[in-house]
């Protein structure tokens, strides 16, 4: 016999939920009237989608901008050979309102950037089943930017999910009102970057004489060209050049399959992990339309390769300091070495701090422009700064704005030479 | 060479258990009873990498309802067999897996005696009455079939393992790197020497490794101490003093690791407790012509460490991670671990290879990969045994935990865990299991409460189990899609585990609670 909680628990007041609530037939209205936005119809989107649907959400949203690898069906179930090639948010959002009866999805195939601030707005709320940490931050920054301190309904919540092999997170964001995601970046790991001179010069790893097929080789044997990372004989013709010199070197390790992994910076995903990290998110949809019981407050991790372990606690806000959800002047403190050149300081810690980690980053303090990447003017204007020391053109007391296409804000920080 | 499409369709996967974990999980065949939704979810994530073959046990027929909470019945299949229908509709999602559809009642099967259960590598067993699961947990632990048993109830989720025995070798640990910078062997000792850093022009001076410097340091550190490593924190820090000293320009990355490393010589190179536990267990004291692999290499590996020469330390990994140096220097360190693991093997396999003879066992039975992976990952092999379901309520995990859970100030997890197995009990007994079961009501209260005294004697209820009976109550006997999923997740993973015979499983329950969104486990 199936029942279905749902019908049952909407009727009575329980034990755990908050005082406020005010059971009823109404409260099956507002789920199936509210709308709701999921991003990615990958590993996570899939089982979120699926989940939404049977939850009783009955008009769900879907963005993707990717198209369907063969890579996906070990765990993204809504998607089979035949549809390799065609808009993942398409062909899932087709599937889910077939076999889910009264359940309304609207694919949009693209990119998050392309929508604006009136079309996030219909949202009663967000739920995220990315790869990507600049989108998340995109779509964070939006969500707290549309925060009016006047109107209650324009704080969407936005639930987040991340995977790993056999780790991940769920998480509950109110933006401005909890810890966002801007306020968590730098919980993320420094990203695993070598330097250049070790890849030209001392190659130890293997990763070091792929990193030399990819970074060196291929702009001098095609210059101009530009490398597809999804196209097989460019992989293949890496992977050659890379253990080439391997051998050359007496470096062992390199194969096929980690030249793959290195240069598309390949994450190991699993259909379960994604099923236990989109279940307690959409988990959380749930309970935040209906208020049938309280919410997560605010994070859970979830670990599952030596038995099961999961950590649910409360991430703090960054009142101050956050660059997005911030309260006050807030800035970051960077500490650089005295004699770091702003070309150095670019690309050795703007682009590789957790916290900051820009792609292509414009800057400026109020006196002066140290770099900008756009127009080509003030680029050519501004180049020769790269080789200068910062200390020759920042002062400690002075402020540093870095704005970057990806993010939808900027960054202000100060410098402590060390 | 390009990887086949295979290999491309299950890239995400491979990278976690390789190849022999892909063969394993395709050589399997699990089974389900009761296509219930929970159990439907965790079937998807073992059909989707690629189990070998599944069957579905059930005999009832899908109903409007079930529509609502399992994502693998559709409209045009109300009416139809359930069993037939949850395998049509999950077999859609890997070509490569066999599904087979029994139509047949759970609960009679298991009380058939006929039935073959040794064709199955696990079963999972879902929303079925805990009598029949007892039962059936007998059989398939006298059979050593692990055996998952998994519910859920409103925001709540119950799973356990029931499973005699797993060893693991390849347990994945975060690193395999073992320095022995305490125990250094001729050859790194003679490659230490080689190096004369005064010498050294400052280029080559900063690509020194730094286990060449800490080598070095601790030698002349040696001399000047009677022979002995610096073991108080006060040595430590006079020590990491003297290296620093000895840095010839502030900006050596070499002279950065070394330092930082300098903990590493204060952990003495031994066996760690639990491989200490592993091979002193009892199993292997008779071994004989029919014992597993694990144990023959467990035996061996003791023989092995209580061998004179190798001074009580295991097999070298002969992993070494990046640390600054020029590429010779570096793949010369890493060529002198690698033969002292080559070395180490080498005697590893002479001490099985007179084993396996005395077991009346060919040399060549134990093939040369398993016996390097062994040697590699033997100080992180994990021996997991279960218990019955039976002693649960006598065991000492049950004991300590419940003594554990009186001292807790907030909501403790394993209030939850009680009053969710009492429900189990209480449905058991009331006949909810029946095609047309009733829902649990208010008035079932104090039936739950009396329940809980009657097992868990002498221990009456406290608030803390009340609160949850209540919210138990609330639900109805229902289901949430997302818990049901969440559990369908988790016990695919333990499964995998299982069957790949990698990673570390669960021993033995977990509890969910999707209200706190906390899971806990315990051994009971």
């Amino acid at each position: 016999m199936t029942i279905n909680a749902l019908d049952r628990v909407i009727e009575i007041i329980g034990p755990f939920t908050d005082e406020s609530y005010v059971p009823g037939p109404h409260v099956k209205e507002f789920l199936e009237n509210s709308k709701v936005l999921v991003i990615g119809a990958g590993g996570l989107g899939c089982e979120i989608l699926k989940n939404l649907a049977l939850s009783g959400f009955k008009d769900i949203h879907v963005i993707d901008m990717d198209t369907i690898d063969i890579s996906n069906l070990n765990r993204q179930f809504l998607f089979r050979a035949a549809d390799i090639g065609k808009p993942k948010a398409t062909v899932a959002a087709e599937f889910v309102s077939k076999r889910v009866k009264g359940v309304k999805i609207t694919p949009y195939f693209g990119k998050i950037q392309e929508k604006n601030e009136e079309y996030y707005s219909q949202f009663t709320l967000v739920v995220c089943g990315l790869d990507s940490v600049e989108a998340r931050r995109w779509i964070n920054a939006l969500l707290v930017n549309m925060v009016d301190d006047e109107n209650p309904e324009s704080i969407k919540p936005l639930i987040d999910g991340g995977t790993e092999g056999f780790k991940g997170q769920a998480r509950v964001i109110i933006p401005t009102i909890s810890s966002c995601y801007e306020c968590s970046l730098d919980m993320l790991g420094k990203q695993q970057t070598y330097p250049i001179c070790t890849i030209a010069n001392t190659p130890r790893l293997p990763e070091h004489c792929i990193e030399w097929a990819s970074e060196l080789e291929w702009v001098k044997v095609f210059p101009g060209k530009k490398l597809d990372k999804d196209n097989m004989e460019n992989i293949q013709w890496l992977y050659e050049v890379a253990l080439q010199r391997a051998n050359e070197f007496k470096i062992t390790g390199v194969t096929y399959s980690l030249t793959q992994g290195v240069i598309k910076n390949i994450i190991p995903s699993i259909a379960s992990t994604n099923a236990v990290i989109a279940a307690a998110c959409c988990n959380e949809a749930l309970k935040i339309v209906t208020s049938v019981n309280p919410y997560l407050d605010n994070y859970m991790m979830y670990t599952g390769n030596e038995g099961v372990y999961t950590y649910t606690f409360q991430h703090q806000r960054k009142e101050k300091d956050c660059p997005v959800c911030g309260k006050g002047n807030g800035y970051l403190t960077v500490s650089i070495p005295k004699d770091i050149t702003l070309e150095d300081f670019i690309t050795e810690e703007l682009m590789l701090r957790p916290d900051i980690k820009v792609k292509s980053p414009s800057l400026r303090t109020v006196r002066t422009v140290l770099y900008f990447q756009w127009p080509p003017q003030l680029k050519e204007a501004t180049e020769r700064n790269l080789s200068k020391k910062m200390i020759e053109l920042v002062n400690e007391d002075e402020e540093i704005v870095i704005t970057d296409p990806a993010l939808p804000f900027s960054l202000r920080l100060r410098l402590f030479y060390e | 060479m390009p990887p086949s499409e295979r290999d491309r369709k299950y890239d995400r996967q491979l990278r976690l258990w390789a190849g022999t974990g892909q063969a394993a999980l395709e050589a399997s065949h699990v089974a389900l009873l009761n296509a219930s939704a929970t159990g439907c979810e965790l079937m998807k994530n073992l059909i989707l990498p690629g189990v070998g073959e599944f069957t579905i046990i059930d005999d009832s027929l899908v109903k409007p309802d079930d529509l609502k909470l399992n994502f693998f019945f559709n409209d045009e299949s109300v009416g139809s067999p359930r069993s037939v229908i949850a395998c049509k509709l999950l077999g859609e999602l890997n070509q490569d897996t066999r599904g087979h559809a029994l139509f047949q009642n759970p609960e009679v099967l298991i009380n058939d005696v006929d039935f073959q259960w040794d064709k199955f590598s696990v079963v999972i067993i879902t929303n079925i009455s805990e009598s029949s699961v007892r039962k059936l947990s007998n059989i398939l632990w006298n059979k050593s079939i692990p055996l998952i048993y998994v519910y859920t109830v409103g925001f709540y989720g119950y799973l356990r393992v029931i499973n005699r025995e797993i060893t693991i070798v390849d347990t994945h640990p975060e690193s395999l790197v073992d320095l022995r910078l305490d125990q250094p062997w001729p050859e790194l000792i003679d490659y230490t020497m080689s190096f004369d850093l005064d010498s050294l022009p400052i280029l080559d001076y900063a690509h020194v490794p730094f286990v060449v410097l800490i080598l070095k340091f601790i030698d002349q550190w040696k001399s000047a101490h009677n022979g002995l490593m610096p073991g108080t924190y006060e040595e430590r820090t006079q020590f990491k003093q003297l290296i620093n000293d000895a840095r010839k320009a502030s900006d050596l990355e070499n002279f950065d690791e070394a330092l930082a490393s300098v903990w590493r010589i204060s952990q003495k190179t031994t066996i760690p407790p639990d491989i200490l536990a592993i091979l002193n267990d009892p199993s292997i004291d008779n071994l004989n012509e029919e014992s597993p692999d694990f144990w023959v290499l467990v035996k061996a590996l003791k023989r092995f460490t209580e061998a004179p020469r190798n001074n009580g330390l295991l097999p070298l990994s002969g992993v070494l991670f990046d640390m600054k140096a020029d590429t010779n220097n570096y793949i010369r360190l890493q060529t002198i671990y690698r033969e002292k693991s080559l070395a180490d093997v080498h005697f590893f396999t002479e001490l099985l290879n007179e084993l396996l003879l005395e077991l009346n066992r060919p040399s060549s039975s134990i093939s040369s990969e398993e016996i390097k992976l062994f040697c590699k990952n033997c100080r992180y092999l994990n021996v997991t045994r279960g218990s019955k379901l039976d002693s649960e309520f006598s065991s000492e995990g049950f004991r300590s935990a419940y003594e554990l859970a009186a001292f807790s100030e907030n909501h403790d997890p394993f209030y939850t865990y009680l009053a969710l197995r009492v429900y189990s009990l209480f449905l058991d007994k009331n006949w909810y299991y029946s095609e047309n079961g009733k829902q649990i009501t208010s008035r079932d209260d104090v039936e739950l409460k009396n329940l809980f005294k009657s097992i868990i004697t002498p221990f009456p209820t406290v608030p803390a189990v009340e609160k949850v009976f209540s919210e138990i109550i609330r639900t109805g006997s229902g289901e949430f899609h997302n818990i049901c999923s969440f559990m369908g997740g988790i016990g695919a993973q333990e499964i995998l585990k299982l069957l790949t015979w990698q990673y570390i499983p669960l021993n033995n329950t977990i509890i969910y609670d999707g209200i706190f969104g906390t899971t806990k486990t315990w051994k009971l």
